[in-house]
């Protein structure tokens, strides 16, 4: 007879809770596949430094535990407090308090065991979607691999005990502790309403609304500071808005409440009364609950859509950071040449072609354009083209060209080249054009010109000018081993040139550059791939944990609501203005949560976008991430507010009465 | 006859230091094996409190409340429930029902807790739904009957564990008069047959006129009581009614 009961029960929670479980189903599917990736041999070899990821993954499983943790402590309260009447019935009928506590666990861990063994079948799935995934993005073959690691099942039970199990435990221990009176007459007693003094109301949501107002001015002037507080700044603006954030929300039922009872005509106008009176008739909690779910959703809003365009902004990177094989720079002028170098990579790995060069640069001049600005030799500068594959440029005795792959400089120097075409070398005047102006990557900034750009001139001008830096690039017949970058650094510091780290004090170090392209190309890669599954992995799950508690807090109190409903039909409303009521009080508990949110995502996007934007090489890579980011976020809630919108139509059109 | 409760001195505050609320106010009474008591008052007089008290729902602040000989007030947590599942009934005004089963595994689930051997179960469900004329709406669910069924239900289920006292409070609160008057026969039906000893809390004159004895409570306090003897059932309801009307309520502003 237990047996059978604790059976109906299962069935009626899983019926009555059903967005609760299929959560914790996805959790645990998401869990454990971002769990398997961090372990996966396959995915780990990937990249010399894949193991970032890994870490990643480790640190964010912790974080993401603990919101499913609350979510699940949540549920569990509320479906006990459910419930309180059925178990008083039992305590009445002469069961042990020992005996309902068991059948509770029982029914709760029975679930729970088969929720987790549904999600790891769903994330061994999921897990290969994410291998094919990133194998694709290294464009390195795919190779199912059905196998549950033991580390990552392991540790996925864990977080599931501690997730879940350890909920379902306290909530033992809430039902023994319970009193039967309490139990049997729990229904009578509503939550307490207080109402705090309107001013002292005015004052908390005015501070709120200053906090986040500020939070916001704070991070708009802290991002343009160029030292290391900067995070620090930036983390106390942050939290200053979330914690504004949670102000307005915790005030919103409140504020709502004396707009009712200020603005008579108002409330009275349509369903207003009766949407208004959903939402204050439990003041205290509803505010609160509102506030964790915006600070949750802008946390996960703002992290997805930084993180991608973070991770786009490295993908783009990825072909202009090296487009060579292999480059060092020196920058030193005294350096003869590379042979020893090119000795060192030809016994690696073959080498095809090289170039070993220098880079000049005009000392004294009062042009502000021609300050500290790399200037390459035309036939150097032809030699670097013919290592991309690109066709060789001529020009002129009298013309000069310039090479800018950096897209937020190339207005300024389109400008000067239309404008000022021509620089004085030394006295010897030299023009240029738009027709002399080439932008393919080029890895400026770290091999050929700092600033940027570059200027190309003929052979016989840079012949009277000073050589300021040494550079070598080299072509090698197949991709070079990842290692290379790490084996030829050591190389040049230890064997090769050991004097120039050991730099007398006083005298600032001689900046030296190693880049392999195929360590920067996994580089970027691993940095795409954690940043964006970072984001989407902690950003998944707060979409669902939010989605979850709003879907739960309506329909569990579904009887209330019924009773309520079935008064708006006796009074004399149609089975479709029903419909359309429940669409709006749905709608009404579904965008509040998420309006602070948008508009703070947007504000912090758009500062964001103003100062780091012009360092992306693409332009409009935020806004466009942000908008993948939207639509992500749209798709999981839009899913929970139809499944809620079906639920809850299906408890307040039905007969039975219980809940 | 043997008494079968004893209520004495027993007291009950509500609230903190500041603020008490007396909700039973030193009452004493005595109950025989095979009375059918009823407990009247105003609404906030105390009656769901002493129910309680007696009931082992609730604690007492002082006093003493021996049932069968036994003090109830001083049994621990894990003897409470076996004495409630062997001595005590209870049929509340929500019936308390529980909705995932259906009406005959309600009622087999009282005999299931109190360990009846399983072969006798179903012989006892069915006997005790055909005294009671719900042998048709057994395989029903409790969302699927309606609420004169549903009492008679719970009815059942409080008498099938042959209980020493049966406890009711307002059981016929939320029914017409035609399923309120079949359930107080059936109650009535099971004090004479069975002789089952019954207390219930009851705010309405007509359910109390089927009591052989009432007790009138008011502020927390008995403040009288009537024994129906060999009156009709028409001239105690009379008596009660002049009762009540001393008392400041009238029959229909009780509530
Ligand atoms: N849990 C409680 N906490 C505080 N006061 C309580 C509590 N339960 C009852 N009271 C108070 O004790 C007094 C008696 O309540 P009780 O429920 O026994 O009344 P009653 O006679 O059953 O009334 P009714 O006819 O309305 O059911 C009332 O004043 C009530 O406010
Ligand atoms: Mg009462």
């Amino acid at each position: 007879m237990y047996v059978k009961l604790a059976l109906r029960n299962i069935k009626r929670s899983l019926k009555d809770y059903a967005v609760y479980f299929v959560t914790i189903v996805f959790s645990v599917s998401i869990l454990f596949a971002f769990l398997s990736l961090g372990f996966s041999k396959d995915v780990l070899s990937l990249a010399e430094n894949m193991g970032t990821l890994k870490g990643m993954i480790l640190a964010l499983s912790f974080i993401i535990t603990a919101i499913v943790g609350l979510m699940t402590n949540y549920a569990t309260t509320f479906i006990i407090k459910k419930r309180k009447h059925e178990f008083g019935t039992y305590l009445l009928l002469g069961m042990e308090k020992g005996q309902v506590v068991k059948m509770f666990l029982a029914e709760n861990l029975l679930i729970g065991l088969s929720a987790f063994g549904t999600g790891l079948m769903l994330g061994m799935f999921i897990f290969q979607v994410f291998t094919y995934i990133i194998q694709t993005i290294f464009e390195s073959p795919f190779t199912p691999n059905v196998s549950f690691s033991p580390p990552a099942t392991g540790l996925s039970a864990l977080f599931f005990f501690i997730m879940y199990v350890m909920n379902t435990l306290r909530g033992g221990t809430l039902v023994s502790r319970m009193k039967i009176v309490d139990l049997i007459y729990s229904a009578r007693y509503n939550e307490k309403q207080r109402i705090k003094t309107p001013l002292l109301f005015s004052a908390i949501f005015m501070i709120s609304v200053l906090l986040c107002v500020g939070g916001g001015a704070a991070l708009a002037k802290t991002l343009g500071l160029s030292d290391n507080r900067v995070y620090y700044y930036m983390a106390l603006s942050l939290a200053c808005m979330l914690g504004g954030l949670y102000g307005v929300y915790a005030c919103l039922p409140i504020g709502l409440h004396l707009l009712q009872t200020k603005i008579k005509k108002w409330s009275y106008r349509g369903s207003n009364l009766f949407l208004i009176s959903q939402i204050t008739s439990k003041i205290n909690t509803t505010g609160k609950t509102m506030g964790v779910l915006a600070m949750l959703l802008t946390a996960a809003l703002c992290s997805l859509s930084l993180g991608f365009s973070i991770s786009a902004m490295y993908k783009t990177n990825i072909q202009y950071e090296s487009p060579f094989d292999i480059a060092v720079g020196i920058d030193t002028p005294y350096i003869q040449s590379f042979d020893e170098v090119l000795h060192f990579v030809h016994g690696i790995t073959p080498v095809k072609d090289f170039v070993d060069y220098k880079i000049y640069q005009i000392t004294d001049t009062t042009d502000i354009r021609l300050q500290k600005t790399d200037i390459l030799r035309l036939s150097d500068y032809n030699r670097l083209r013919v290592q991309l594959g690109l066709d060789e440029k001529q020009i002129g005795k009298r013309e000069f060209i310039v090479h800018s792959d950096t897209w937020h400089i190339r207005k300024t120097i389109e400008e000067e080249l239309n404008h000022h075409p021509t620089i004085d070398i030394n006295g010897i005047l030299l023009s240029s054009g738009i027709e002399n102006l080439f932008t393919e990557p080029f890895q400026q900034y770290r091999i050929n010109g700092t600033r940027g750009y570059a200027l190309v001139l003929p052979d016989e001008i840079c012949n009277a000018l000073p050589p300021v830096k040494a550079r070598f690039v080299a072509t090698t017949y197949s991709s070079a081993p990842q290692t290379l970058k790490g084996d030829l650094t050591r190389y040049i510091k230890k064997e090769w040139r050991p004097e120039l780290t050991s730099v007398p004090s006083g005298q600032s170090p001689i900046a030296m550059v190693v880049s392999v392209k195929s360590w920067s190309v996994a580089n970027g890669l691993m940095g795409l791939t954690t940043i964006s599954f970072g984001v989407m992995y902690v950003s998944l799950i707060f979409f669902l944990t939010v989605g979850t508690i709003l879907a739960l807090q309506q329909l569990t109190d579904a009887a209330e609501h019924k009773y309520r409903f079935d008064l708006l039909q006796k009074l004399g409303v149609a089975r479709e203005d029903i419909k359309g009521i429940v669409g709006k009080q749905l709608a009404l508990y579904f965008l509040l949560p998420v309006m602070l949110p948008v508009i703070i995502t947007l504000c912090v996007i758009t500062i964001v976008n103003r100062i780091y934007g012009t360092f992306i090489l693409v332009e409009n890579t935020i806004p466009y991430y942000t908008a993948i980011s939207f639509a992500m976020f749209l798709m999981v809630y839009g899913c929970y507010f139809i499944a809620c919108y079906r639920g809850f139509m299906r408890n307040i059109m039905r007969k039975s009465p219980h809940i | 006859m043997e008494s079968i409760l004893k209520v004495i001195h027993v007291e009950k505050y509500y609230g903190n230091k500041e603020n008490v609320t007396k909700a039973i106010d030193d009452i004493g009474f005595e109950v025989k094996t095979g009375e059918f008591i009823g407990v009247m008052g105003a609404s906030g007089s105390g009656k769901t409190t002493l129910l309680n008290i007696i009931s082992t729902i609730d604690n007492v602040s002082a006093g003493h409340v021996l049932l069968d000989g036994k003090d109830i007030t001083e049994l621990a947590e894990k003897e409470i429930a076996k004495f409630r599942r062997e001595n005590l009934g209870f049929i509340f005004q929500d019936c308390n029902l529980l909705d995932t089963l259906t009406v005959h595994e309600n009622i087999a689930l009282a005999l299931t807790i109190n360990k009846i051997p399983p072969d006798e179960i179903d012989r006892k469900v069915i006997g005790v739904s055909k005294q009671l004329g719900i042998e048709d709406i057994l395989n029903q669910y409790p969302y699927e009957i309606s609420g004169g069924e549903k009492q008679r239900c719970a009815c059942a289920r409080a008498m099938v564990t042959i209980p020493k006292l049966i406890l009711a409070d307002e059981p016929t609160g939320a029914l017409d008069s035609k399923s309120a008057g079949m359930l107080l026969e059936t109650l009535s039906n099971m004090n004479d047959v069975l002789s089952a000893t019954i207390l219930m809390v009851t705010h309405d004159a007509f359910s109390a006129s089927y009591c052989s004895r009432i007790l009138f409570l008011k502020d927390g306090r008995i403040f009288s009581e009537l024994i129906k003897g060999e009156k009709s059932r028409r001239q105690f309801l009379n008596e009660i009614l002049d009762v009540m009307a001393l008392l400041g309520g009238g029959t229909s502003d009780v509530r």
